[in-house]
């Protein structure tokens, strides 16, 4: 359980953790779409060295960074083989019947790869410096407008928060299903694609029904402390902007302008 | 089969919320056919030691011999199936370990797992159900349908029918009602007695202790700070105090009547032993 | 004065089950007083703590809460007046956070931001948890759990608390933390407790204990009156005070045992006086 980085949040008091949820999600969406601008050395390298600058920001060992990559890794290897062998232009380095490796499949190889590590890295980012819990009142907060079309965006972003909230209690669960059952001579991860199949049964089923089991109890329980859905309920968490999420927002505009110059 | 521990540690990967819980350097025996207890707090690496005695867990450092088979920090997994017969886990609130659709094919998975032919193992669930005291007709039904406190006899059953040599115990009267606790800690002595089990208890219950256990060992943040008969660990009454882990009931009526002037030598550690030295100090029977 | 409770001839039958759950039970709780409700698994207590505020709905009888009879109508006010602490500490956990947990309740009934803050910090301070106020449940042990449900539900300041078996589930250490958490906020407030338990020692705080046998009331009375029913109690599936348990080895050696209950004190008073007449 280790391994999963994704959506893991590490505590910190720097300035990106400090920065509204809300700011830091837009502008990572913002950050993510405008990488797809960046199309020569020039362009890429500014864009690489703001990431970094970020990174730098956050306080945090760039090899959590890395390590978000890692999973990612035989995807990009494909996309980045694919463009480098299929992109036509410049000069021959290599060919082999209708493959051939040219200047430009090379350059647009490396510019795809630069792209997923950045992307990556940004994504990583956002997750590492922000707890779940307030990227859930982001989505809420930004939503809030579908209210109107009738989108239960409140019910939603309870569902999240609840949703949230057990996924620690649910990973104690299958650890200890896990342990009982291995107890009882199942291997998990061992065996054919059958075999392992297999063994995922005596996990699932208990741990389905756990869950039933759990969703019962706490829709008494929210029951019992008044819970009637609606809108007439009163936040307790509320967000709120500071001077510094104009800052991130300048910060966005300027190397938007930056991009713009740099791209040929 | 003795169970033996030498200077194990173990050390959780740190960042995970079980850091902290681990064990150092413990050195001890579990004798075979004895039943030994284990107390502490919540976190004190009880669970943790737990594991080590079927190797769902590995020592980070030292040895962890369980019968003939060694375990190092080294051991490779795949040896580990023979051992997890041998030694049968019961782990806290077993009842959420069921899966089948039947009772009958609950009890038998595990048997199944470790090569007893189907018709073997669902024979042998026919004989477990009796062994728990449950009737004969839950066998057909399925595990989902029944009280909470037959659900967890059936989850015990599933491990007895390993037929192991070690049953071990963690807190399995959790949750269960007074009538409920004493039928199943009758029930594990009666084990204990007849199959010749060796049993490892974990518990809070210092009154269980001292009703069924003959050897106690005590954990305190990943150490093992006592171990003996559960009348010298228990003799220690400042000692336990200090580290808030509780007396048996008796123990503590004992201190008390001790304190007007009753004398007890060695300490009762149940209300029939403190009857039984009372007696002569009130004037037996004859008193009237 | 009102009474804090009122239940009278309360039938519960759950759908597909062939019996009633709970048959004929009625009593009055008065306010400020704790009253425990002890009786073997599957006798009806739970069921009898989700009929009084309306989770389930009686079959016959009527429940009354502070003058409010239990309808469809006044189920939200009810519940307002009447929290509960659930059997398991992991399962009642709303919030992500501690602080958001026990705002929960608050929320629902639409309390103003500004007094939720100071509401949510005095129910933390109360039940001794305002340094967890930011950690999420995971990390918590399960009384420090059940500490932070409590501070849920004074923080909403109902009339009532129910413990529906609310110790069950915790270590030794954590039920003491919980009967005694529970013994200082009624020292400080009129908070009136209804506690469901077959835990004794926590019976034994109460003023008085109702007894229920297959959803049926067997008696009522206070702890010493019911505790002197000794051997019967382990028959409806209880456990004795364990002055009982060495009264009845005593007697079992033919030494004569006054047949009302004695607790510790009164038993050590009782042999010394045996002692010295000797």
């Amino acid at each position: 359980m280790n391994k999963l980085l994704l959506g893991r949040y590490l505590p910190g008091d720097s300035w990106l953790h400090r920065l509204d949820p809300r700011t830091k999600l837009m502008a990572s969406f913002y950050y993510i779409a405008i990488i797809f601008l960046a199309n020569n050395w020039q362009s890429y390298l500014m864009m690489f060295a703001a990431t970094m600058v970020m990174i730098a920001a956050s306080k945090l060992n760039l090899g959590f960074f890395l390590r978000g990559v890692r999973p990612m890794i035989w995807l990009i290897l494909f996309t980045v083989a694919l463009q480098i062998f299929f992109t036509k232009g410049g000069p021959v380095y290599w060919s082999w019947g209708w493959l051939a490796v040219t200047q430009f499949g090379l350059t647009n190889g490396a510019f795809i790869f630069l792209r997923f590590v950045l992307i990556i890295f940004v994504s990583t980012l956002l997750t590492l410096t922000t707890p779940p819990l307030a990227l859930a009142d982001a989505v809420e907060s930004l939503l809030r407008p579908l209210r109107k079309i009738g989108v239960p965006v409140t019910e939603l972003a309870l569902v999240l928060q609840i949703a949230l909230r057990f996924v620690p209690t649910l990973m104690d669960q299958t650890t200890k299903i896990m342990n009982a059952q291995r107890a009882r001579g199942v291997d998990f991860g061992t065996g054919n694609l059958f075999q392992q199949m297999k063994a995922v049964v005596p996990l699932l089923i208990p741990l389905f029904v756990d869950s039933f089991g759990i969703a019962e109890d706490l829709a008494t329980a929210m029951d019992a402390r008044g819970y009637q859905g609606g809108d007439n309920r009163t936040k307790y968490r509320i967000l709120q902007y500071h001077p510094r999420d104009g800052y991130a927002g300048l910060a966005m505009v300027v190397l938007t302008v930056a991009l713009v110059f740099l791209r040929a | 089969m003795d169970i033996t521990f030498d200077h194990v540690s173990f050390t959780y990967q740190a960042g995970t919320p079980f850091a902290g819980d681990g064990l150092k350097d413990v050195t001890t025996t579990i004798r075979d056919h004895s039943y030994t207890a284990i107390i502490g707090h919540t976190g004190s690496g009880k669970s943790t030691l737990l594991q080590h005695l079927n190797a769902l867990l590995k020592p980070t450092q030292g040895t962890v011999t369980i019968g003939d088979l060694t375990i190092t920090p080294e051991t490779n997994n795949k040896h580990l199936r023979p051992l997890r017969q041998k030694v049968g886990m019961v782990f806290q609130f077993a009842e959420n370990q069921l899966f089948e659709q039947t009772v009958a094919k609950d009890i038998a998975f595990g048997p199944k797992n470790f090569g007893v032919p189907e018709a073997e193992a669902l024979a042998l669930a026919e004989r477990m159900v009796q062994l728990v005291g449950l009737p004969e007709e839950v066998l057909a039904q399925s595990p989902f349908d029944l009280s909470g406190g037959q659900m967890r006899r059936v989850a015990i059953a599933g491990v007895l029918a390993m037929q192991p040599e070690v049953l071990v115990l963690d807190e399995p009267t959790a949750g269960l009602d007074p009538a409920g606790r004493a039928e199943m800690m009758t029930m594990f002595a009666e084990l204990h007695r007849t199959q010749g089990l060796t049993i490892v208890l974990v518990t809070h219950q210092m009154d269980d202790v001292a009703d069924y256990a003959d050897s106690v060992l005590v954990m305190d943040r990943g150490q093992l700070v006592r171990q003996g008969t559960p009348r010298e660990v228990f003799a220690e009454t400042e000692w336990l105090r200090a580290h808030s882990l509780g007396l048996p009931k008796t123990a503590v009526m004992a201190e008390q009547l001790a304190a007007r002037g009753f004398q007890f030598d060695p300490l009762p550690l149940t209300a029939d032993q403190l009857a039984d030295q009372l007696l002569p100090q009130i004037g037996g029977a004859a008193h009237e | 004065m009102l009474p804090a409770i009122a239940v009278s001839h309360l039938n519960y039958q759950y759908p597909d089950a062939e019996r009633l759950a709970l048959h004929d039970v009625s009593f009055t709780v008065a306010p400020g007083e704790w009253v425990a409700i002890i009786g073997h698994n599957g006798s009806g207590k739970s069921t009898l703590a989700k009929n009084l505020n309306g989770l389930l709905a009686p079959a016959a009888g009527t429940v009354v809460v502070g003058g409010l009879t239990l309808s469809e109508s006044t189920v939200w006010d009810i519940r307002a007046k009447v929290g509960i602490v659930f059997q398991n500490p992991d399962n009642q956990f709303v919030g992500a956070t501690v602080a958001d947990d026990v705002a929960f309740g608050l929320e629902n009934r639409g309390v103003p931001r500004e007094e939720m803050l100071v509401r949510v910090a005095d129910a933390l301070d109360a039940v001794g948890m305002r340094d967890f106020a930011t950690r999420e449940p995971a990390r918590l042990s399960g009384g420090q759990k059940q500490r932070v449900a409590i501070a849920g539900i004074i923080a909403q300041r109902p009339d009532i608390i129910i413990l529906d078996e609310a110790t069950s589930m915790l270590d030794p250490a954590g039920r003491t933390e919980i009967v005694q958490l529970i013994q200082r906020l009624r020292a400080t407030t009129q908070l009136t407790v209804l506690s469901i338990t077959h835990d004794i020692d926590e019976a034994a705080s109460a003023d008085r204990v109702i007894l229920l046998n297959d959803g049926e009331i067997r008696t009522v009375g206070t702890p010493a009156e019911i505790f002197a029913f000794g051997p019967e109690l382990l028959k409806l599936g209880l456990d004795v005070p364990y002055p009982e348990k060495l009264k009845a080895a005593l007697a079992a050696r033919g030494v004569a045992m006054p047949a009302h209950y004695l607790d510790a004190e009164g038993l050590g008073d009782y042999l010394w006086t045996l002692h010295s007449t000797m």
